[in-house]
């Protein structure tokens, strides 16, 4: 699991992360991928939920969840073209069925399907080093 | 400031912000373990786990989500010992926290469990030898059925066996080994020489010579 997405104008997973999770939201994913970039089985991730189905089902994406500061978040992301890149394409949290922002999944969809179109540039995150 | 920088303040700075750090590892290290040793046992599924530890099925599963639940010592006393493992908790400087975090991976952490434990097992099969290992300073060492003959006469031995290997073939050359060294040779009480016992993948055994 190497990077994060970065779009000029449109930042899902990045303005989630920056302004909406809070200290230990923010902490918690990172500690999350971090052991997870080491794990080869994505099976066996931490967190790993399967994959979305429904209208999100033809872009492969991928659920993440964790429980932090008392909410249930969600991360979503894709399997890169290159092999061991995971790439993560939005953020929420989610209760009583729903997901918050409510077009969390619509954003993962519409870039998973630029990424496919090659229309996006790659912010790598440098798991290793973080702390 | 970079990003580093402005956590390494805040967590210098402010109490909460070190408590979110820390409970952030934790929440995520700890099912990893979990996850992982449960995998890595002769019972994976979760429900064996949860029969084992006298906990449901569905509590395992939340332990192994991030954040899910939140540990204390008695419920990881508990997992530990239905695991077969042992289990430190200490406190440390931030930076041997974040070199630990930064080495485990899930894929590799797999502490032995007490019953692959060669170290407890050699102190549960051999009472008497380590008696005589604390008066004379004796060696142990790892050989085949075929070397025994060759080794030093005077050594507490401690052979590992494929799990296959017939006892004859070892206890002979050993009991010849320790009798014929001109001091008095014992074999250890049951259960060592005269009784192999399994460990792990292997039968071991363990003999020691008084002086």
């Amino acid at each position: 699991m190497d990077c994060t997405i970065l779009q000029s104008g449109s930042r899902p997973f990045e303005d989630w992360y920056q302004k909406e999770l809070s200290d230990d939201g923010r902490l918690t994913l990172d500690s999350l991928l971090k052991v997870n970039h080491k794990t080869k089985d994505h099976l066996q991730w931490m967190g790993f939920r399967g994959f979305l189905k429904g209208k999100a089902r033809e872009h492969r994406i991928w659920e993440l969840g964790y429980k932090a500061d008392g909410r249930q978040y969600r991360v979503f992301g894709i399997f890169g073209s290159v092999r061991k890149r995971a790439i993560v394409l939005a953020g929420c949290y989610h209760k009583m069925g729903n997901y918050y922002p409510p077009n969390a999944i619509n954003a993962a969809c519409e870039m998973a399907r630029k990424v496919k179109e090659g229309k996006v540039m790659f912010l790598e995150r440098k798991i290793k080093s973080d702390l | 400031m970079s990003e580093r920088s402005r956590v390494i303040s805040k967590l210098i700075k402010d109490r909460a912000s070190r408590e979110a750090y820390i409970g952030a590892k934790l929440k995520v290290l700890i099912p990893s373990q979990i996850r992982a040793l449960r995998l890595r046992s002769n019972t994976p599924r979760q429900e064996d786990l949860a029969n084992a530890a006298a906990m449901k099925q569905s509590r395992i599963s939340a332990m192994e989500t991030p954040g899910t639940v939140n540990f204390n010592l008695e419920t990881l006393v508990r997992i530990a010992s239905a695991l077969k493992v042992g289990l430190t908790v200490k406190f440390v400087s931030f930076s041997e926290m974040l070199e630990w975090e930064n080495g485990f991976s899930q894929d590799e952490f797999n502490p032995v469990t007490i019953d692959n434990d060669a170290e407890f097992a050699r102190q549960q099969m051999a009472p008497a030898a380590r008696r005589e290992s604390e008066i004379i300073d004796a060696e142990i060492v790892e050989a085949s059925a075929s070397e025994a003959g060759t080794l030093p006469k005077s050594l507490l031995m401690w052979l590992v066996m494929p799990q296959e290997t017939p006892a004859q073939a070892f206890l002979e050359p050993m009991q010849k080994l320790l009798e014929g060294g001109g001091r008095q040779a014992y074999i250890a009480p049951t259960p060592a020489c005269t009784e192999t016992q399994r460990i792990g993948g292997a039968y071991a055994a363990v003999c020691g010579n008084a002086r």
